[in-house]
């Protein structure tokens, strides 16, 4: 991932969890380790002008915290569903990314985004990567993986 | 009385976000009611009317898409306005809707007042 496909990832996933869950995100100071916690995650492909896969880990109280704000209900509540709203935000980071990328011309396929087995070997194997960020929301890591190339 | 909506939407989380920024809207609401696809939409419209359907574009067993070109076919259901909402950035696709029949497209993340401006377009402002 080039500098500027890194600041629009950063960006894109700045503003989309702020305006969709008001949760916060900052680069962490100092290198990250896995969170202890389970984890979830959750992929989804897009196909067009560029092609490739977006992944996203996050701790499961993070994304319990997530499903909570998103319908506006406590975190313990029933009805907030962390898996969902997982894939949910990395449905909209992944829609908006793509326009900041490529322009509102070009039309993109979409995979629907599905839940994926995630622990810290994963986590340990991506986190180094190019195309891998490690942010921290609400004090919280989590990893973002992309990548794409032209198609 | 106010509007009556349907939320069309495979995702309960993501009917649940909907109906949720739609309360924080302002926007005076009667029954807001919630399909999982368009096909239980077109059958809950029949037996229940809306003023107004939000809907997702890729669903499971019927497309929203496919949804609104069988509203627009059915004379009943032919005068209801669709708002899609999605993620989805592109132009072409956002005038191809358009002329599929849909009346307003709202892109996600989207605020309570984003929708309604976009109910009060449709509908033309507070509910008499």
């Amino acid at each position: 991932m080039d500098e500027s496909t890194e600041s629009a990832v950063r960006q894109v996933f700045g503003e989309v969890l702020e305006r969709f869950a008001f949760m916060f995100v900052e680069p962490p100071d100092e290198a990250v380790a896995a969170p202890a916690e389970p984890m979830l995650a959750a992929r989804m492909g897009f196909d067009g002008p560029l092609r490739g896969t977006v992944a996203l880990a996050v701790p499961a109280p993070l994304a319990r915290e997530l499903a909570a704000n998103v319908l506006g209900v406590e975190p313990d509540d029933g009805e907030a569903m962390p898996g969902d709203a997982l894939k949910e935000l990395l449905n909209v980071v992944v829609g908006n990314l793509l326009t900041a990328l490529a322009g509102e011309a070009p039309v993109f396929d979409l995979t629907i985004p599905e839940l994926v087995r995630f622990d810290a070997s994963h986590w340990d194997a991506l986190a180094g990567k190019q195309g891998s960020l490690v942010l921290l929301v609400d004090e919280q890591p989590v990893l973002l993986s992309v990548a794409m190339q032209p198609a | 009385m106010g509007y009556n909506v349907l939320i069309v939407d495979d995702s309960e989380t993501v009917r649940g976000i909907i109906a949720k920024t739609l309360g924080l809207s302002g926007v005076d609401l009667g029954a807001v009611r919630q399909a999982g696809n368009g096909e239980e939409a077109l059958a809950l419209l029949k037996s229940e009317p809306a003023d107004l359907v939000f809907t997702d574009i890729n669903m499971p067993i019927m497309t929203g898409i496919e949804m609104v070109e069988r509203m627009r076919a059915d004379p009943t259901l032919a005068a209801v306005p669709v708002v899609v909402v999605s993620t989805e950035g592109s132009r072409t696709r956002i005038e191809d809707l358009l002329a599929k029949g849909v009346q307003a497209y709202v892109r996600k993340p989207f605020t309570p007042e984003l929708l309604r401006e976009v109910v009060e377009k449709l509908l033309g402002g507070p509910h008499g």
